[in-house]
């Protein structure tokens, strides 16, 4: 609407002339808008890990010993700190390489954000991967203990965030690659990294609480 | 501990200060940048995302963590 109150018919010459000023100024309202809504989306997420997160924090808190005793009586094993410090460097190195993939796009570099992104997008699905491998190996289950419950519950929560987020970034890339993004007007791919880093984040605070608490 | 644990926790301490370092320079460059909220919220991702490193690195050496001394 703005490029068109703006813009001004040409007698002389019968053509609609378009201001580049009024396109970037609309552009640039339509994009803050746009960023808005992400901030806000993501403010919701953080509510829903929030929430989450204070159950597993009142579950703990409401045994006399963590981790929990299984209905043996025997106390369940605490999880795989190596493991997890290992998977959790691969999906931290995801988070810079996005921010990478971000700066070249920014540069006009687009053989190297395609690198960076394929570079986020591997590290992402080998963080699944992991991930499975502990599910997989851990000695606990889903329905077994309050320990469990939560664990997978939060985990696997945020492995359907990073699943959705490979998707997203895969998609991302495949707009990138058809034109849709330009040096100038690139929201996607900003929203695209935003969400790649709340992901980081939010394992920054499950990996301090299942395994370092 | 066994070997695979100190394999794993070697990769992740090597890792996690190659990152930590990255992520400073990504976040001291992000500093030069307008105060949108864009990259108001980069700072703040990118900030805790430090701190995921710092964890990582102290939980590898043993500082915290149920391996701590």
């Amino acid at each position: 609407m703005a490029v068109l109150s703006t813009s001004a018919l040409n007698a002389n010459h019968g053509v609609i002339e378009v201001r580049y000023d009024d396109v970037d100024r609309a552009y640039s309202v339509q994009r803050d808008l746009r960023l808005l809504g992400f901030a806000l989306f993501l403010l919701s997420d953080i509510v829903l890990f929030s929430m989450f997160i204070f159950a597993y924090l009142y579950l703990r808190n409401s045994v006399p010993l963590w981790p929990p005793v299984n209905s043996l009586g025997h106390q369940l094993p605490r999880f795989d700190l190596a493991f997890a410090t290992m998977n959790s460097v691969v999906l931290f190195g995801s988070g810079v390489t996005m921010h990478f993939a971000l700066e070249a796009w920014k540069r006009v570099e687009r053989s190297a954000f395609f690198a960076w992104l394929f570079a986020t997008i591997v590290l992402g699905v080998c963080f699944l991967l992991g991930q499975a491998y502990e599910y997989h190996s851990i000695a606990i289950t889903w329905a077994g203990s309050t320990m469990g419950a939560t664990f997978f519950t939060l985990t696997g929560m945020h492995g359907l965030h990073v699943f959705v987020g490979v998707v997203y970034l895969a998609i991302l890339g495949i707009q990138a690659s058809r034109g849709v993004y330009t040096p100038a007007k690139y929201f996607g791919l900003t929203a695209g990294t935003l969400y790649w880093h709340f992901v980081d984040v939010i394992w920054v605070a499950l990996f301090f609480l299942f395994y370092l608490m | 501990m066994d070997v695979a644990a100190t394999l794993e926790k070697t990769f992740a301490f090597i890792g996690a200060i190659v990152v930590l370092l990255t992520a400073l320079y990504q976040f001291k460059n992000e500093m030069k940048t307008s105060w949108r909220l864009d990259n108001i919220l980069t700072r703040l991702l990118l900030g805790l995302l430090v701190l995921g490193c710092v964890l990582v690195i102290l939980a590898t050496v043993g500082v915290i963590g149920h391996g701590a001394a």
